[in-house]
């Protein structure tokens, strides 16, 4: 099975991210010719093996930049590239900025990293409901409800959304949508993160919820199908993969996920959309 | 897959040249690949440019080439030539390229169906050539379609065939192209 090839092709360059490998490597651990090995690749991982390859690499020297003491042409040359100065062109060419930038700056965004694909990545991807957006303008919202500063995800959103159930007990058929924002240095810091419902006017809300307005914008909308944890595997998709190709940019740090009106069942598994604002 | 041994003269080729990553398009999101845009290419040059490609031998065979080297195989990129077979090498239209490929011998393969987008190449040069009493002659091979080829959606009535150069293993090398 191809998924199966791929995943050994996946594997292979995991164990050779510092190692002088071609694509025809890639396509021997796979066990496919050159050409069918590219082809079948691109089809499944929406990268072209090469470009994999080169984003993982410059991924983990991404890291090593901020998380080592080690030196900038040591890592360019640990993750093979011929010189400081193809290095630094691949680099910006990735993520807009230069390593020695990217060192100082601090911690890398890791929504940006080219993550290590699993199987469950592929086989989620290629169900096919993520693959491609609708791009449409979205108009102006206000939601209403509980916000905070989440630190390492899963289960400090669902106590929000469990908070939030109590306070609209009495509330029917609303729009639930989770809203987070990526502060600079997120990744030390933590997101911002509210659970909250669609309202029309702001007159009689609970005052003891915060209210949110969201402009209009212009959206790259995306159907998510699966529970909330493999939610991560569709913004993957979406950062790591058709950003970069689709040569689209973000407008805002902001990610919209709209659940519909029952949360507890949009949870486990449903159709949700996710807005992701582009310029 | 049992080939069919020919010898073959220089085969001279007019067409269009792709090199480069055929997946790696950004943006356009279409299915087609390079090879298929480069074929594209190829017969809207033909519809415009009716008669002008002279000495045709078969009006309805395309050619396919790809060549490999270190390159391709390090970056999986492919060069590849699409184009037609002419009689002689005049009359060439300045926008088209020419292709010429030495006098060899071919295993010639026949495809069907199905066969057509399987991992035919890892076949042919992996299970079948090892013990063949062949090797590889050139860094290159040949897909010949023709009107046996009903195209993706008609699969199964389709048929193409496979030119892969060899040599009677043992023999002198002719060096790359």
């Amino acid at each position: 099975m191809s998924l199966t090839a791929i995943c050994r092709a996946l594997d292979f360059v995991e164990a050779n991210l510092r190692e002088e490998i071609a694509v025809a490597d890639m396509a021997d651990a796979a066990g496919y010719s050159l050409y069918h090995f590219c082809r079948t690749f691109n089809g499944l991982v929406h990268h072209t093996p090469y470009d994999y390859l080169m984003r993982r690499r410059l991924s983990e020297s991404a890291r090593e930049l901020v998380e080592t003491d080690k030196r900038i042409i040591d890592i360019a040359f640990d993750y093979r590239f011929n010189s400081p100065e193809t290095y630094s062109r691949a680099f910006k060419r990735m993520f807009g900025t230069q390593p020695s930038q990217w060192k100082e700056h601090g911690w890398p965004d890791r929504r940006f990293l080219m993550s290590q694909l699993t199987r469950k990545h592929l086989e989620h991807v290629n169900k096919g409901d993520c693959l491609r957006p609708i791009l449409e303008e979205r108009d102006a919202f206000r939601v209403t409800g509980v916000m905070t500063l989440v630190e390492g995800g899963g289960k400090a959103i669902a106590r929000l959304w469990e908070v939030l159930a109590q306070e609209l007990k009495n509330v029917e058929d609303a729009e639930c949508y989770g809203i987070t924002w990526y502060p600079a240095g997120w990744e030390e810091s933590g997101v911002f993160y509210m659970a909250g419902i669609e309202v029309g006017t702001v007159d009689d809300v609970n005052p003891g919820l915060v209210v949110k307005s969201i402009p209009s914008l212009k959206c790259a909308r995306f159907i998510h199908r699966g529970s909330q944890d493999d939610l991560r595997l569709t913004l993957d998709y979406i950062y790591q993969i058709w950003l970069p190709k689709s040569g689209e940019r973000l407008a805002y740090p902001l990610e919209i996920v709209r659940y519909g009106t029952d949360i507890s069942a949009a949870w486990r598994n449903a159709e949700l959309e996710v807005y992701i604002p582009i310029e | 897959m049992e080939p069919k041994i020919v010898e073959k003269d220089q085969i001279i080729l007019v067409g269009f040249s792709f090199y480069g990553d055929p997946f790696a398009e950004s943006g356009g999101w279409t299915e087609e690949n390079e090879i298929g845009r480069l074929w594209r290419r190829f017969e809207a040059f033909m519809i415009g440019n009716a008669g002008r490609i002279q000495h045709i031998k078969d009006p309805m065979a395309g050619y396919e080439i790809h060549i490999w080297s270190e390159e391709t195989a390090a970056k999986g990129h492919a060069d590849v030539f699409a184009g037609m077979a002419v009689e002689k090498l005049e009359d060439v239209p300045m926008e088209v390229l020419v292709k010429i490929l030495p006098p060899t011998m071919y295993a010639v393969f026949t495809l069907k169906g199905e066969q057509t987008i399987t991992d035919w190449t890892k076949v042919v040069y992996e299970e079948w050539l090892p013990g063949s009493g062949y090797t590889s002659a050139y860094n290159y091979n040949i897909q010949r379609y023709d009107q046996r080829y009903k195209g993706v959606d008609q699969l199964d009535e389709s048929e193409m065939e496979v030119y892969v150069p060899v040599k009677k293993a043992g023999d002198v090398p002719d060096g790359d192209l």
